[in-house]
C-alpha cells in the first residue's frame, strides 16, 4: 500500500513537472535577457530607476496597435514585427553622482554575453559616453545594446531581434513613428547633442 | 272567519292550481341532470382548463423569470466588463508607449553615435 502511494506521488510529481516546464522553457529567452540587465550596484545607488520589459505577448499586442497606425512607415514597421524583445534601464542621480566607475560593470557583462562595441564614443571635456554593442547570430545583427552615460544618468536599452539601422535611424530623426510625446527632454536633449556636432 | 269562509278560499286555491298549464314531461329528470351536471362541474375545478392553456402558461412564467434572471445578471456583469475592458486598453496604450520611447530613445542614441563617429564635415572633404 505504501508503495503504491509513493509511486502515485512519484508520478503526479513528474507531471507537474511536465506541466510546469513547457511554459518555462517557452518563457526562458525573454527571462534571461531580462535577468541580464540587473545592475544592482547602479540601481542601489541611483536616486530613480526606470525599468521596462516588453517581450512575449505585450509586446506583440503593442507592436500589432503601433503597426496600425499612419504615420508608420514600411520600413520601420518590418524593424519592428522582427523584434522580439526590447529592455530599458535608466538610473538617475543626484547631480554629478554617477561616473564612468559606475559603467563599467555594465560593459564587463555585455562583453561577457558575447556582446559586440560597434560604436564607443566618449569626450575628454565632458564626463559623457556613449556604446553601441551588437549581437550576431548566423553572421546577422541579432540584437543592439546602447549604454549612454553622464554625470547625472545612466542608461542600457536592449533591443532583441534583426536590427535595420537605416530605419533605427529613421525613427532617431523623428519620423517613422507617431508622435506620442514620450521622453520629449530627453530625446529633444539628444537631438540638440545631435545637431551640435 | 268562519268555516265557510276557510272552505270557499280553499275551493278558490284548488281552482287556480288546476287552472295552471300541465307540467311538461320529465321535466324533474331534467332538473336533477342539470344539478348532477353542475356538481360535477365544480368538483373536477381547475382540472377542467383544457392541457395546452397549462403549458403556455408555465412557458410564459418561464420566459419571464429568465429576462428577469437575464436583466439582472446584465446589469450587473456589463459595467464590470466595460472597466475590464478600459483598464487593458489603458494598459496596451501604456505599452506601445513604452516601445515607441525605446525605439525612439536608441534610434536618437544610434544617430548620436552615428555623428560622433563619422562627422558630418569628414563627409563633405570626402565629397
Amino acid at each position: 500500500m505504501t508503495e503504491i502511494s509513493l509511486l502515485r506521488i512519484t508520478v503526479g510529481i513528474i507531471a507537474a513537472m511536465l506541466m510546469l516546464g513547457v511554459p518555462a522553457s517557452l518563457s526562458a529567452q525573454g527571462e534571461t535577457d531580462r535577468t541580464a540587465l540587473e545592475f544592482s550596484d547602479l540601481e542601489a545607488k541611483a536616486d530613480e530607476v526606470v525599468k521596462v520589459n516588453l517581450w512575449g505577448r505585450p509586446l506583440d499586442q503593442a507592436k500589432k496597435l503601433l503597426g496600425l497606425r499612419k504615420n508608420v512607415t514600411s520600413s520601420v514597421r518590418s524593424f519592428m514585427n522582427g523584434l522580439t524583445a526590447v529592455y530599458r534601464r535608466t538610473y538617475r542621480f543626484r547631480p554629478g553622482r554617477a561616473s564612468e566607475v559606475d559603467v563599467g560593470p555594465v560593459h564587463q557583462q555585455l562583453a561577457d554575453d558575447g556582446w559586440v562595441p560597434l560604436i564607443e564614443t566618449s569626450d575628454r571635456k565632458r564626463p559623457e559616453s556613449l556604446s553601441v554593442y551588437s549581437f550576431y547570430d548566423n553572421e546577422q545583427v541579432a540584437g543592439m545594446t546602447v549604454v549612454s552615460s553622464d554625470p547625472d544618468e545612466v542608461t542600457v536599452l536592449k533591443i532583441i531581434g534583426p536590427v535595420d539601422f537605416e530605419a533605427l535611424s529613421e525613427i532617431g530623426s523623428g519620423l517613422g513613428l507617431p508622435v506620442m510625446n514620450v521622453a520629449t527632454s530627453e530625446i529633444q536633449k539628444l537631438q540638440s547633442q545631435t545637431s551640435g556636432k | 272567519m268562519s268555516p265557510r269562509d276557510d272552505s270557499s278560499h280553499l275551493e278558490a286555491e284548488i281552482r287556480r292550481v288546476m287552472a295552471r298549464p300541465p307540467a311538461p314531461p320529465r321535466l324533474g329528470l331534467q332538473v336533477m341532470a342539470r344539478i348532477r351536471a353542475e356538481a360535477r362541474r365544480q368538483a373536477e375545478g381547475p382540472q377542467h382548463v383544457p392541457a395546452s392553456g397549462r403549458l403556455w402558461f408555465r412557458m410564459a412564467w418561464a420566459l419571464g423569470a429568465g429576462a428577469c434572471i437575464a436583466l439582472l445578471v446584465a446589469t450587473f456583469t456589463f459595467p464590470r466588463e466595460e472597466e475590464e475592458f478600459q483598464a487593458q486598453a489603458v494598459e496596451m496604450a501604456q505599452v506601445e508607449r513604452e516601445l515607441v520611447e525605446v525605439l525612439q530613445l536608441a534610434g536618437s542614441q544610434w544617430n548620436r553615435a552615428q555623428a560622433s563617429a563619422f562627422p558630418q564635415g569628414q563627409d563633405n572633404e570626402d565629397d
